[in-house]
Formats: structure tokens, sequence, C-alpha cells
């Protein structure tokens, strides 16, 4: 034990003679999340739908659709602009806006004499979210629409019906009032229904403590999964400069145990390991506005998970032929790593296939837990699950490399 | 002490250590002298238990390192060939950590770190990281580094190899040092010169073999009281040994078409008449060089060969 202490302090006093190292691997994930963060917006304001209206039929009716995005919330949501069609379908083409809403001619008149019209929506493919919007919105105006012709479609025939007959119709005061008594006496009907609803929807929004995610959220945990990853790899080189420096073959001529000195470059890396977690914690934390309490568990799965990496990486280092060989195989291991594991990009921001692999690395497991953990999907008993299968693998690796360095890689 | 018994070594075919035996005493230095790939080092890493010798015995204090491992490698110290210091950590943080490897803790070790340091002369940088250090320098702290714990048995492994002259000779007073505290040190090295210097005991090794074995004079009386005469020029082989099979008072050591090697009695006062001799045989000399005998002698007449080969 007093030897295990010794040596693990030995390690930490070479590692505190390279502060640059420290740097880099603490920077180039901060550098690349901050980068992230910052070409995202990352805030947490509402994304906007841009809608081009191609208005062919320029009617009242026509003027009625294209108000309707202008209302209320929805104008929130919904930025539209009028365009001519070319205008419009050039710039749907190019990628620009979330959709093009075309109002054919003759819109406004199919609609008074209830006939067969078509609104033609032409929506951006890059886009998902908020093309759907779009689409849901204008259904729900077409349904109001149909419910509208319903409704008062005689009234309407009436007007339509006495100026197909006498274009120069001039409505008399008795006319009017005669229409407008019909119209009151069915709005006096569905009062009932629609003043209030017959149905009452009582909605009531609890103080949810789920936060609103947005991309710079998303990428915060990938962003520690790439300092972990970066980390682990530069400390499993360890076993290599010792190999070289010629101080792995005159410890294993000492009395101590090589699975000891193992064990303390496990440990010393744990430390590291915590520490940088510890340093991006923190400032994630704070960016997000996270809550503190989470940082104790986030720092224990960092830690472990680290610590397993760095095995892994010792491992297969262990086998190769050269200190070469093993960083550049390494090198080649943590980048496909890293970019399917969700280090560079949330996985709501990759191909599907590309989640289905990723969330299978080992970083990409341990990414799926953390986030979990981190937006309030996990419970008890599968975090728990998690650590005990992070303990378990990091084991299995300790046995396997501890083997392997005394049997081979110290002797030779 | 070290007792090293019918000792072999084998990779697949190739044998580097084959049936190695010898002896090294407490307060003595036992020298193994040979060209580079004898297979010392091979012997040296069996003993310190970091290669499992083939067949064959090794002891250390009665233990034996195989099976008593632990208990064997507590006794060793161990200067390696190549440097096997962290370079970025300072003398006393190097001799500290080695210390503490071996079990030295506390007060115990901070006296022995500060001894150590005066000892190899690097007590006013002690705390300057190494890489900072002379060649010289890495050697002395190289060797602190083996000693610290004052180990019963020290091996050192071409300990010399690299070092300037003058660190050389400190290395040398360092490990007479140790043979003074009564120290069994066992010494590999191809330098002859520093094997004659040193080793109370020596055996000779070649290709994993140990081809002579006993004190400096008792390996100076193998060779005889005969000069050993170098020539190189220009020469046939197989006439040189015609015209010497029949002389008693010179003996061929070693003969090519560029180098002739002769063991000659009383070897200055030969040279008019071998240089006539090799006249009359057709042999161009170009030059000649006349040493008293030596470890290098008994090795050029055992294999035919130069050490440094």
């Amino acid at each position: 034990m007093n030897f295990l202490w010794h040596a693990i302090k030995k390690d930490l006093l070479r590692r505190s003679r390279e502060p640059w190292v420290f740097l880099i691997w603490l920077g180039i994930p901060l550098l690349v999340g901050g980068s992230m963060t910052l070409l995202t917006g990352g805030s947490d304001s509402t994304p906007t739908a841009e809608l081009w209206i191609a208005d062919q039929d320029q009617s009242f009716v026509s003027g009625l659709v294209s108000s309707f995005f202008d209302q209320g919330q929805l104008s929130e949501l919904i930025k539209t602009e009028s365009v001519s069609l070319e205008e419009g379908q050039k710039r749907i083409d190019e990628g620009d806006g979330s959709a093009l809403l075309i109002i054919p001619q003759d819109f406004g008149n199919a609609f008074f004499y209830q006939e067969k019209s078509e609104l033609l929506l032409v929506t951006n493919p890059s886009q998902q979210i908020l093309p759907g919007i779009i689409e849901e919105s204008l259904s729900i105006l077409v349904d109001g629409a149909f419910y509208i012709q319903q409704v008062f479609g005689d009234e309407v025939q009436t007007v339509l019906s006495a100026i197909e007959d006498d274009p120069t119709f001039v409505p008399q005061n008795t006319d009017v009032a005669e229409l407008s008594v019909k119209i009151n006496e069915k709005i006096q009907r569905l009062s009932g229904i629609l003043f209030p609803p017959l149905i009452v929807l009582e909605t009531t929004v609890e103080a949810s403590e789920e936060r609103e995610l947005n991309f710079a959220l998303l990428f915060f945990p990938g962003v520690l999964l790439m300092a972990l990853l970066f980390t682990s790899q530069g400390l499993s080189d360890d076993l290599w400069r010792e190999r070289e420096l010629g101080t792995l073959r005159r410890m294993a001529s000492s009395p101590q145990s090589l699975t000891t000195f193992l064990a303390a470059k496990i440990l010393q890396a744990g430390i590291f390991i915590f520490l940088i977690s510890l340093l991006i914690a923190f400032l994630g934390f704070s960016y997000h506005q996270l809550p503190f309490g989470k940082i104790p568990v986030v720092l224990l799965m960092m830690t472990l998970a680290g610590m397993v990496f760095m095995l892994m990486f010792s491992l297969l280092s262990l086998f190769c032929p050269t200190r070469r060989v093993a960083t550049l195989i390494n090198s080649i291991l943590v980048f496909p790593l890293m970019m399917l594991g969700g280090s560079f990009f949330p996985f709501e921001a990759m191909p599907s296939w590309m989640v289905l692999v990723g969330q299978w690395t080992p970083n990409g497991l341990v990414l799926r837990q953390l986030r979990e953990y981190l937006f309030d999907q996990s419970t008890m008993a599968s975090l728990s699950v998690a650590f005990a299968v992070l303990i378990g693998i990091g084991l299995l690796l300790f046995v396997l490399s501890s083997y392997r360095n005394r049997q081979v890689f110290s002797r030779s | 002490m070290i007792e090293v018994e019918q000792l072999r070594k084998q990779y697949g075919e190739f044998v580097a250590v084959d049936e190695v035996s010898f002896t090294a005493n407490a307060g003595e230095i036992f020298g193994l002298l040979g060209p580079n790939g004898a297979g010392k080092s091979t012997t040296i890493s069996c003993i310190s238990g970091i290669l499992e010798p083939t067949s064959g015995n090794i002891r250390v204090l009665g233990h034996d390192v195989v099976s008593d491992g632990v208990a064997s490698r507590r006794q060793l110290g161990i200067v390696p060939q190549e440097l096997a210091i962290y370079e970025d950590l300072s003398a006393t943080e190097n001799l500290s950590y080695w210390g503490g490897a071996y079990g030295l803790r506390g007060e115990k070790l901070k006296s022995r770190v500060q001894e150590v340091l005066r000892d190899i002369g690097l007590l006013d940088r002690a705390k300057e990281p190494s890489k900072n250090f002379s060649g010289g320098m890495k050697r002395r702290l190289n060797f602190g580094c083996g000693v610290v714990h004052e180990p019963k048995v020290l091996l050192l492994d071409e300990p010399t190899v690299g070092v300037d002259p003058q660190s050389r000779e400190k290395l040398f007073d360092l490990v007479q040092a140790q043979v003074g505290v009564g120290t069994c040190v066992l010494y590999t090295t191809h330098y002859m010169e520093e094997a004659e210097k040193l080793c109370d005991q020596l055996a000779i090794v070649d290709h994993g073999k140990v081809i002579a074995h006993g004190t400096l004079d008792e390996l100076r009386n193998m060779f005889g009281e005969r000069d050993l005469i170098r020539l190189t020029g220009q020469f046939d082989p197989s006439q040189i040994h015609d015209i010497f099979q029949h002389r008693v008072d010179i003996e061929v050591l070693m003969v090519d078409e560029l180098n002739l090697q002769l063991s000659v009695g009383d070897g200055s006062l030969k040279l008019p008449d071998l240089f006539a001799t090799l006249n009359e045989a057709g042999a161009h000399i170009g030059e000649t060089t006349l040493s008293r005998p030596n470890l290098e002698s008994l090795f050029i007449k055992l294999t035919g060969k130069e050490l440094r080969e």
C-alpha cells in the first residue's frame, strides 16, 4: 500500500512537470465545445420558421390566409414574407427558408362557391421541425375555413347569388338586417358550444424541472467525453514511456509487484481525469445553469470511465511492437470514436444509422448514461447498473493489461 | 553472494547463455568480460529476475531467483546498461522513488538520499530536473538509484558505456566504495582495462559460454609470460601457418590477409628475426604493436578474435 501511494506520487510529480500537456487535453475540448456553442447561438432562444407566401390570387380570402400566420403567438414562431412564385421557388431550391406557400388564382372564388381548390406548401427538406409547424398551422386554417363554409355557407351563397344576378346590386337595409339576424341566430345557437365551449380544457403547466434542451446543452456531455478520450489516450502512453526510459525494466527487477505499479498508474490517471473533468464540468454547469448537486455523480462517472478508457488504450498499446505504432493506432481509434460517439456532434444532429452505431461505442454508451443523468431521464437503478458495468469492464481490462505487462511487455 | 549453476537461456533455437556457472562472493567484484552479444546482459537479466532461465539455478544470498523471487530481488541493486531514470524528476526525487521501491521510508529514506547525493557528487544540483544533467552526471545518478537502498548484491551491466574518462573514474570509486562495505558486485564489461583494474574474479564469456574463469593472475598465467605482437599489412595465411608451425617460441593466434597476431616469448628481442622471416615469406608489414600479456591476449588466444569485434 505504501508503494502504491509512493508510485502515484511519483507519476503525479511527473505530470506536474508537463503543464502544457494538461492544457492541451483541457483546451481542445473546451475550444471545440466553445466554438460549437458560439456557432449554434448557444442560447435558449426559440427557433423561427420562415414562410414565403406566393399569393397569385390577391383576393380578400387569400389576404386572410396570409394574415393568419401574423396573428398572436404564431407570429412569434413563423415569420412570413410575400414573394413572387419564381422568387419563392428559387429561395426554397437554395435551401433558404422553411416553406413556400402557393395560393393559386381564383382561390377566393373557389372558397366562396365551395369549389375545389388546392393550397400548395413546398417545404425545405433540410429542416425537419419548423416546416412541420407551418404544415400543422396551415392544416388548422383549412379546417377552420371548412367549418365556416359549413355554418355560414347559406348566407354567403345569398350574397353571391344577388351579385351574380345583378352585378350592380346594392343591398337594402332590410336585406342587411335579415342577413345579420340569420347570422346572429346561428351564432346564438352555437354560442352554447363556442362561448364558452361545452368541453372545457383545463391546462395546468407544472413548474417543470426538465430543462429546455438546446444544441449547446446537448453538446456539453460530448465535450466532457471528448476531454476524457484525449486525456485517457494521452495517459495510456506512459507504459511505453517508462519502457523507453528503462524505468519499467528497473521496476521489474525490484521487489515490488508490477501489478501494483500498474494500479498506481491507473489511480494517478484517475486523479488527473478527475481534475480535468472537474474543470470542464464546473464551466459547463455554470454556463448552462445546470444544478451543481449533480456534479459529484458526473465526476464519479467521468473518472471511472476515464480510467476504463485509459486501460483500453493501454491494453492495445501493450500489444504494439513500438511506441510509435501504439500512438498511431490509438490516435486512429480515438477520432472515429469521438465522431461516432457523439463528442463532435450531438446524437440529435447525426444521421440515424450513425446514432445506432455511435450509441454502442464505449464513449457513446457512457455519453448516453451521462446525458440521461444530466437531463433527468435516468433512474437510480439504471445508474447503478451503469456504474457496475464500468467497474466490471475496468477490472477485466486491468487484469488483462497487468498480465500482458508482467509477462511480456516489461521483460522485452 | 551470487551462485549461478548451469544457467541456460534459450530463445527458440538461439542459445543466449549456455551452461554458465560461477560464484561471486561478498566484498569482491566478479567480472563478466566478453564482447557485445556474448550473453552478459542476459545473465544479469536472469539474476535480476527480469528473465526466467530456461534451465539451471541462480541463488542470491541463498534465495532462489525463480521460486523465491521477491526475497532475492530485495537483496539486489541493479545499474542497467542504459539509463533508467526519470529525466523530468530531480536527482532527489529519483533517488527517493527508487529507495521507496525497495522499502525505504521516512527519515531513513531521506538520510540515505542525502548520503547518495553526496557520494555521487550531485548534492549541489539535487533539486534540478535530471534532464539538465550531462551524460556523466546522469550515469552517476543511474548508479545512485541502484545503491540507494544499500543492496547486499549489486549488478552493474556495462555501467561505463559512453561515459567520459572523468566520470568513469568517479564510477570506479563508487564501485570500490560498495565493495568496501561488503557488497557483492557483479560487473559486466567489454572493456578489458576495466576488468583488469576492478575485478577480483573474472569469467570470460563468448557466445553464451564461459571460456575462462579465475582471478586475474590465474587468467594471465593461462597465457604465459609471452608478449602479444599485432601486425597489419598483407599476409598469406597458409604460408604464415607453414613458416611458424615448427617454431615453439612463436605461436600464431590469428591471421587473415590483413592482420596477424602472434604470441611471442621475449617479443622485443625477437622482432628483427620475425620481420626477416616474414619478409622472406613475402609478407608486407604496415604496422606493428607489441604489448605485454593481458586479458585481451588471452581472449584472442582462446577465441581467435579481438574482444571488441
